[in-house]
């Protein structure tokens, strides 16, 4: 283990965690995109590929959820050596859904990317 | 069950603590979700370099997983449900989770079956025109009766479309009751957590 997920922002920036756990749901589906993942390794995508640092136990909750609503659906493997591994895949509700939503992050991203634009460049409109 | 043979403490008092924090989720959900947990643990620590505390610390305290776990849960989704199939799985796997699942679930068995006594009727009333009916005599009310009940049946014709819209209102007002229990019920449990 390289280092330990941070479980809350330091400073108390909820608007960053409530961010974060926001968009963990659509980083969980874009992660099952490419197949069938057991919980850790929906982790490791999430920790190198979107950095989106939250308590680790925060997806299986979310995993759950999203069995119920018919979005993933999960099988136990047991393996010959090591442990048995509950995998996940994107039902074909699920990979709607996950589309659905991506298309909606692109456009909420792409205009608030330019709304915010002027307090990245420190240009004013008075 | 894959555990290491011999259990480190920590591991053992964290999944203690998680199953006591889910007591009132359904054994079979629980169960999956504390294997999964577990799993993920010991899986963590066949890592190089890891160790218990930072494997647990990482996954956030056994409360506050719970917490999650209970607010992202079956009930809460069923309570924003419409479906009397969804809501009376919900309520059957609640049924032996207390008094409150208990009430819940009578509630769904009684609702839904007037309900589809009333839409049974229905469909007997053109096949067995006068054993089927609204009738009144000196026992009260009678819907249907082998042999035909006595007393005047009072709706005629008008029985089919009459025990339809009975059946649906049971339907629905079966429905409206299970959702404000539920939802009551998912409020009060994730204040408990």
């Amino acid at each position: 283990m390289a280092k330990p997920l941070i479980v809350e922002p330091q400073n108390g920036d909820r608007w960053e965690a409530q961010l974060r756990k926001g968009c963990l749901e659509l980083a969980i589906l874009a992660s099952l995109a490419r197949g069938r993942l057991y919980g850790l390794e929906i982790l490791r995508v999430l920790d190198t590929e979107t950095k989106l640092t939250l308590a680790e136990g925060t997806v299986y909750p979310i995993l759950s959820r999203l069995k119920q609503e018919g979005l993933v659906a999960s099988e136990w493997v047991e393996a010959e050596a090591g442990h048995p591994r509950k995998y996940y895949w994107l039902t074909p509700k699920g990979t709607v859904r996950a589309r659905s939503m991506a298309h909606a992050w692109m456009d909420f991203a792409g205009n608030l990317t330019q709304a915010v634009g002027p307090l990245l460049n420190g240009k004013r409109k008075d | 069950m894959s555990a290491s043979p011999a259990k480190p403490d920590a591991i053992e008092l964290y999944l203690t603590h998680l199953n006591a924090a889910l007591l009132k989720v359904p054994r079979n959900e629980r169960e999956d979700f504390l294997r999964e947990i577990r799993v993920h643990i010991f899986e963590k620590l066949e890592q190089p370099g890891a160790q218990i505390p930072g494997v647990l610390q990482a996954l956030g305290s056994p409360e506050e997983l719970a917490r999650q776990f209970l607010s992202e849960c079956s009930l809460t989704k069923s309570a924003k449900s419409w479906s009397p199939w969804v809501l009376l799985r919900t309520s059957i796997r609640w049924a032996l989770t207390g008094f409150q699942g208990f009430v819940m679930f009578m509630v769904a068995v009684v609702g839904y079956s007037f309900a589809a006594g009333f839409y049974l009727t229905a469909v007997l009333k053109p096949i067995y025109p006068s054993n089927v009916g609204f009738f009144v005599n000196s026992q009260g009310l009678v819907l249907a009766n082998w042999p035909p009940p006595s007393g005047h049946e009072l709706l005629g014709p008008y029985f089919i479309p009459v025990a339809l819209i009975v059946g649906f209102l049971f339907i629905a007002g079966t429905s409206y009751i299970l959702r404000l229990m539920m939802q009551s019920f998912a409020v009060a449990r994730r204040k408990l957590a």
